[in-house]
């Protein structure tokens, strides 16, 4: 008789599961979907801790100089000092340019560096997902101003970078989907560092059409939508940047790293256009904290 | 069973699962330590405990998914049905077993994804049946290096109480 009532709680607690899983509306599980990865943080945060230092042991990430003329061999500080001083001249002079435009036209008001926008949060964990799937568990909250479709930004030994978006924000925390997630969509264009005849390194955009980064659950993003002709044209190559050029996204992130090129080749599955393989400057799943642009986006 | 020892290990294993199982990705899968946690429970608790135990254990994987809520759950839960109470028939402490448990949990959860990605009313990412079944495959290659030691500790969690002595 027991054997028979535990079978009727535990078919009704299956018949449940697959009600939320297939038939109820997101909306509705989601209500009830509280994230509550902060709970684990104190065995996810030291065994990713622990997962990370012996990754970084056993495959030491190799930071990458895109203004050295070999980006694998990265410049000496000496040169970095200086190029760095060059670099605060014309940020100054650039915000001084700035200053005119913006009591010219109110909108370049919101031009200025992002990270003053963005609050950083640590990552709990890389989410439980067993494939395809690449998000991170952040501590940010909802009380903290964290809210879905707020884009993410990470920093690091290679530069910074479009980490994704907030995908569910709530009070134990929120759910990143990185731009590597299966299926994450973002117009992009290119951009390079071209070093000019004063010895300073000017960014410049490639002039192509805007095309479409796709991520596919691997780390990696996929342009398929760019005529191999125009490749050709323009000289596109790997390490070319890959930026933002998405009328979606905040004004602010226009222009901003998505990722590098890693490899350009003809698309066998479609005949006259490239397959231009995209990878952010490190794993995004190993990121120890991120920055949300909780404000103006 | 000792369901505090058994809410330890569900917390652990979901932590690690967090914590560890990005790092450990290997095209474009990670090993699923709460599969193994699922694979030791519906081996050696008795069958209402291993059923309970599982399904719970795929609820708190679903809470930190980016999955809708139940597939974990519903995954496990099925998995249990099949597995639960199998401990008599089946050598539990051979890798082997663990191994091809493993392997069978791992599939059957690729199965309820890959349904559940392709349902078109559902705004789910579509997952490639390729990349889920080396994630089965590649938990299972893990399984033995994981279970084998809880087996060792199988006391700890209370599966087979002693009898009690009656003097007649």
């Amino acid at each position: 008789m027991r054997s028979l009532r535990f079978n009727h709680i535990f078919t009704a607690l299956l018949v449940l599961a697959g009600l939320c899983a297939f038939a109820l509306p997101v909306r509705v599980t989601d209500f009830v979907h509280v994230r509550v990865g902060i709970l684990f943080w104190p065995v996810a945060k030291p065994s990713g801790a622990i997962a990370s230092w012996a990754h970084g042991k056993l495959s030491p990430q190799h930071p990458f100089d895109d203004g050295a003329a070999d980006p694998m061999n990265p410049r000496s500080a000496d040169q970095l000092i200086t190029e760095n001083q060059e670099l605060r001249v014309q940020i100054a002079n650039m915000s001084g340019r700035l200053a005119q435009l913006e009591r010219v036209d109110h909108e370049l008001a919101a031009v200025g560096d992002v990270r003053d926008l963005c609050e950083r949060f640590s990552v709990i964990g890389g989410g439980a997902d067993v494939a395809q799937r690449e998000g991170l568990l952040i501590t940010g909250k909802t009380f903290d101003g964290v809210k879905a479709g707020q884009p993410v930004l990470f920093t690091g030994v290679n530069g910074a970078g479009v980490a994704g978006i907030i995908e569910r924000a709530q009070i134990g925390g929120a759910v990143v989907r990185l731009i590597t997630d299966d299926r994450f969509s973002v117009r992009a264009g290119f951009a390079r560092f071209v070093p000019n005849p004063n010895g300073t390194l000017e960014f410049v955009t490639i002039a192509t059409h805007q095309v479409l980064a796709r991520g596919d659950g691997r780390g990696a993003m996929w342009i398929h939508n760019l005529e191999w002709n125009l490749v050709n044209e323009v000289g596109l190559r790997p390490d070319d940047w890959v930026i933002v050029t998405d009328p979606d996204w905040s004004k602010q992130l226009q222009r901003y790293r998505v990722g590098k090129i890693t490899s350009i080749e003809q698309w066998s599955k479609g005949p006259g256009y490239a397959e231009i393989k995209v990878e952010p400057p490190q794993n995004l799943l190993l990121l120890r904290d991120v920055l949300v642009m909780t404000k103006g986006s | 069973m000792f369901w505090p020892a058994y809410f330890i290990l569900a917390y652990l294993a979901v932590g690690i699962q967090l914590g560890v199982a990005p790092v450990l990705r290997v095209g474009g899968a990670s090993p699923n330590f709460v599969l193994m946690c699922v694979v030791f429970i519906a081996v050696n608790a008795p069958r209402e405990a291993a059923l309970l135990g599982c399904f719970a254990l795929g609820a708190m994987q679903d809470l930190v998914t980016q999955d809708t809520l139940g597939l974990y759950a519903l995954s496990y839960g099925l998995f249990a049905l099949m597995a639960g109470g199998s401990g008599q028939a089946v050598y539990r402490g051979h890798p082997l077993t663990h191994f091809a448990l493993t392997l069978g949990g791992g599939l059957l959860l690729a199965i309820v994804l890959l349904v559940h990605s392709w349902l078109p009313y559902k705004d789910a990412v579509h997952l490639s049946v390729g990349t889920m079944l080396w994630s089965a495959v590649y938990s299972a290659i893990w399984a033995p290096f994981i279970i084998w030691p809880l087996h060792r500790m199988n006391r700890s969690f209370g599966f087979h109480p002693a009898r009690r002595r009656s003097r007649v």
